[in-house]
């Protein structure tokens, strides 16, 4: 697992309220299936821009950028390459 | 002892296609997120409920927390909605009633409820509506509708949210309807969306008469430093009285217009006259999922937030949706 992704689950376990272990989900498990309300993703995303120091452009702000861990990693990846 | 108002399991429940996963707003508000399921679970389509949303006004503090007039619940469904004296313990008045067929919509407090175990359950308490369908006494095992879906609890939740453990002398019970489905009414797709039409044609004429996203923009550009000021908690309160109250409601008529120009046969992907309204409605619904991130973040960092152009947009779009409905429903008359 990459340094990335296991940031990403460590910010899912302190803010999305999952019913499972963020660390035992799949890259593509439904994160919405798995709990996390619309009010938690808010907090989900202000952390995830915390902690990699990035803005989510508008098109970004939408429900299937917050789906999955792989969705979550894809999209930061897009926003820091080239850094 | 179990008692049944309609034989449901909370394992295989199917939700309707307006709770779906891939909805902008999965919830609503409870309430009308729970006549969504009971209305679909009795084998009627409730798309017909939301006419009631075309007319929904910004209040100050809150957008409309919009519900199905109970008058159309009877006329198009054969529902019958009365408030229940809750004068007996609300366990006595389910056992009664559920027997009888009849449904309990009641408020229920969150903190009891296991299917909000993302937000309120075991952390808050917070006032709900619920209709309780299912009772079993011996397995102190509750089936009811919340939210987006058909859910169960048991155990100690069963015996606190019927108050049977830990009593608190100073409770006042929670507000209740009686639900009568006995007249219940199953129209045929095209019958039940020419009465909803007429609704339609209704709540269109009783719609604000200044336009209500103007409104709204003007108190939130004032607001903003107190949302500030008040930090995320407030922030996420404010949200739901406000952004998904207008959101939801959004993406709920352009359903229901799509639901209209297929005369209720389903969800029609071209909608002729009403297509301009239909993609308004889209607009206001989509743009506020995005500003509901946009703005945490502004109120997070504390930072500003220009909404003049989001704003402008979906003012020009509410005016839009107007201007074609009054067009297509002067026409349809």
């Amino acid at each position: 697992m990459s340094e990335r992704v296991s940031r990403i689950r460590t910010i899912l376990k302190e803010h999305a309220r999952l019913s499972r272990d963020a660390e035992a989900l799949g890259s593509d498990d439904d994160l919405y299936q798995a709990g996390m309300t619309s009010h938690a993703s808010v907090n989900v995303m202000l952390a995830l821009e915390g902690a990699f120091d990035i803005e989510f452009p508008d098109h970004m702000l939408k429900r299937s950028v917050f789906e999955s861990v792989g969705a979550i990693d894809a999209a930061i990846d897009e926003l820091t390459t080239g850094r | 002892m179990r008692v049944q108002a309609l034989p449901l399991d909370a394992a295989t429940y199917q939700r309707h296609s307006l709770h779906a996963e891939d909805r902008l707003w999965v919830e609503k508000n409870c309430y009308v997120d729970v006549w969504i399921e009971l209305v679909h679970a009795l084998g009627c389509d409730p798309h017909a409920i939301l006419p009631v949303t075309v007319a929904l006004d910004f209040e100050g503090d809150q957008w409309t927390f919009y519900k199905p007039p109970l008058d159309e619940l009877r006329d198009l469904y054969g529902i019958d909605v009365n408030e229940m004296n809750a004068w007996r313990p609300m366990l006595e008045h389910a056992l009664e009633h559920l027997a009888a067929g009849k449904f309990i919509c009641v408020e229920a407090d969150a903190w009891w409820l296991p299917d909000v175990s993302g937000t309120d359950y075991r952390s808050q308490h917070v006032k709900s509506t619920i209709i309780l369908a299912d009772v079993d006494t011996a397995a102190r095992r509750l089936g009811y509708f919340h939210n987006a879906s058909y859910y169960q609890l048991e155990g100690e939740d069963f015996d606190r949210s019927f108050q049977l453990t830990g009593r608190d002398p100073a409770f006042l019970p929670f507000f209740a309807e009686l639900v009568r489905v006995d007249r219940l009414v199953r129209r045929p797709p095209a019958a039940l969306a020419a009465l909803a039409r007429t609704l339609l044609q209704r709540h269109l004429a009783r719609r604000p008469a200044s336009n209500p996203v103007a409104r709204f923009a003007e108190r939130f550009q004032r607001e903003l430093p107190l949302l500030q000021a008040q930090g995320l908690d407030h922030y996420h309160a404010w949200a739901f009285a406000t952004l998904r109250q207008l959101g939801s409601a959004a993406e709920l008529t352009s359903l229901l217009l799509r639901w209209l120009a297929a005369d209720g046969a389903g969800i029609a992907q071209e909608t002729g006259a009403l297509a301009p309204a239909v993609a308004a409605y889209e607009t206001i619904s989509s743009g506020a999922k995005t500003f509901i991130l946009k703005a945490a973040r502004a109120v997070n960092a504390k930072r500003a937030l220009d909404s003049g152009a989001i704003f402008d947009e979906w003012s020009r779009a509410w005016e839009q949706a107007t201007a074609t409905l009054d067009a297509t429903e002067a026409h349809a008359r």
